[in-house]
């Protein structure tokens, strides 16, 4: 876990525990959006290859601190056959180097870079390092990942907007249910603070009157084991995925999206809405779908005669992204090791089961729901 | 005006060090990109690039690689060796190659982990040279 409120899930806990908020900064000409960064990042220590640091950008640079990170807390730094791993990261790739393009074009007008090819190419080709386009293949996240922690299975980066890392926990569950691999580094990175990202949001009129967009970097990679791999090893145990799903709202209400991947995400691991104990919803302040979310929760949640008798008053939220940033893409994963982390306290006798679910809402309506649980809920399963 | 040879060698030293992910004490102009830096293909590119925007000047092809022959000549290889007059002419451009490496002899394939930072430093000074050259019509 990399996040503008510290490196490791206890140190985030705490510093969100004692009311911190993320340092942040005001963008010129806009008051729309703020930019919460990660200080004293040094990439160098998490790259075993450190001359591959020039082919990479932040985001990638995070993907793979967190990617080790987890690796060594999952105790498998050591396990060194990894032929058989899985790479799956989620990105929104939207951070596009425009500064260097500009630079590359230099003053020419903007009309003469596109309608004169020739042009453009000797600007592009004479004046951009040839290895920006290694930099900025949206596939770079996965693949740094994959060559610095030599996981040399299938590789995957998913690069579906806001929604991409919690659907890349999602992926590699189903490829791990499906029995395809047994081991997956799954996770989401994300460091949209380039002039591209901020001038989007900036401009988007649906953030225009709400309070400033709070816009921030991190990444958050899990290692997912099949339970039975993960307890032939005697592996520590974070919690459990049990179910996924996905919708999108192209054409229809972003409402009944959100909802429907909800549903059908619970229905996937077999549990009703009225046994989620924590639930990390997408939305936070300025989120362009966060009215949709609440109404689609709410009728999520609302009272029906099937299982009302387990159906909790309100369930935990787990909502910080007001205080960590958005981060987009690594939101996702965020959120869902912090609700982990709050099923995980949920373990005494007598509490309702440490079931949860997570949430992601991408900026044109795309919807990915996660239903987790805790250690807990996993005894009842031996 | 053209910088010196030393301060071309101290400009490249330093590219090729940022280039490598090296400190520029650890880089000496006697050094084998590949074989004592461990630069590989796409690091050509890159320092070609950081060369060519450092110095404001464009390279032809191969032009920043170029060695003391040309390897498609069969004056100078005989069945992908090098033949004991180019390995001569070579070793006359780099008497501070560490030419024990080659024991057995020298091969087209070889090539490459010849060029060092001087090799580097001799083509863009030669290129600077005709740059500064005034144009005959």
């Amino acid at each position: 876990m990399v996040t503008t409120l510290g490196m490791d899930r206890a140190e985030v806990r705490g510093r969100l525990a004692r009311g911190e908020v993320a340092a942040s900064r005001a963008v010129p000409a806009t008051s729309t959006v703020r930019v919460a960064t990660i200080d004293r990042f040094e990439a160098r220590t998490f790259f075993r290859q450190p001359k591959a640091i020039k082919l990479t950008d932040r985001k990638t640079q995070l993907a793979v601190a967190a990617a080790v990170r987890a690796v060594a807390d999952a105790g498998l730094a050591e396990e060194h056959d990894r032929d058989e791993w899985a790479t799956v990261l989620g990105c929104s790739a939207s951070d596009l180097q425009v500064e260097e393009l500009a630079h590359a074009l230099g003053d020419s007008t903007p009309r003469r870079a596109i309608a004169d090819l020739g042009f453009f190419a000797d600007r592009v080709l004479g004046h951009l390092n040839p290895l920006w386009l290694l930099v900025n293949l949206p596939n770079m996240v996965g693949a740094h990942v994959g060559i610095q922690l030599a996981s040399n299975g299938p590789n995957h980066t998913l690069t579906g907007d806001w929604v991409a890392g919690t659907q890349a926990l999602g992926e590699a569950y189903l490829a791990l249910s499906a029995g395809e691999r047994d081991v997956a580094i799954a996770g989401g990175a994300d460091a949209p603070l380039d002039p591209f990202d901020l001038g989007c949001l900036a401009s988007d009129p649906r953030l225009a009157g709400a309070p400033p967009f709070l816009l921030a970097e991190g990444a958050t990679v899990f290692v997912l084991e099949t339970r039975e791999r993960a307890r032939r090893r005697g592996a520590r145990e974070l919690g459990e995925i049990h179910g996924y799903s996905s919708a999108a709202a192209m054409t229809g209400e972003a409402d009944d999206a959100i909802h429907r991947a909800a549903k059908d995400a619970l229905a996937a691991a077999g549990w009703c809405a009225g046994q989620i104990a924590a639930l990390a919803p997408a939305g936070c302040p300025a989120h362009p779908f966060e009215r949709a979310e609440r109404n689609a929760l709410r009728t999520l949640l609302q009272p029906t005669n099937e299982g009302a008798d387990l159906r909790p008053a309100d369930p935990e939220r787990i909502e910080f992204k007001g205080r960590l940033g958005h981060a987009l893409a690594a939101s996702g994963p965020i959120d869902a090791a912090l609700l982990l982390d709050t099923l995980t306290e949920r373990t005494a006798p007598g509490h309702r089961p440490a079931r949860g679910l997570a949430l992601a809402v991408g900026t044109l309506g795309q919807c990915v729901a996660l239903a987790v649980a805790g250690p807990d809920d996993m005894e009842e399963a031996r | 005006m053209k910088p010196n040879r030393e301060e071309l060698r101290r400009q490249v030293v330093s590219l090729v060090a940022d280039a490598l992910d090296r400190d520029a004490t650890e880089v000496s102009p006697h050094d084998s990109l590949i074989d004592d830096l461990g630069a590989e293909s796409i690091d050509f590119l890159d320092l070609q690039f950081r060369i060519e925007s450092a110095f404001g000047l464009k390279f032809r092809d191969e032009e920043l690689w170029r060695g003391s022959f040309d390897p498609n000549d069969r004056r100078w290889v005989v069945d992908g060796r090098l033949t004991p007059e180019a390995v001569e002419r070579v070793r006359q451009r780099q008497p501070d190659y560490p030419w024990h490496r080659f024991a057995q002899g020298v091969t087209v394939a070889d090539l490459p982990r010849l060029l060092t930072v001087d090799t580097m430093v001799e083509q863009l000074e030669s290129k600077l040279t005709a740059a500064e050259a005034p144009k005959t019509t």
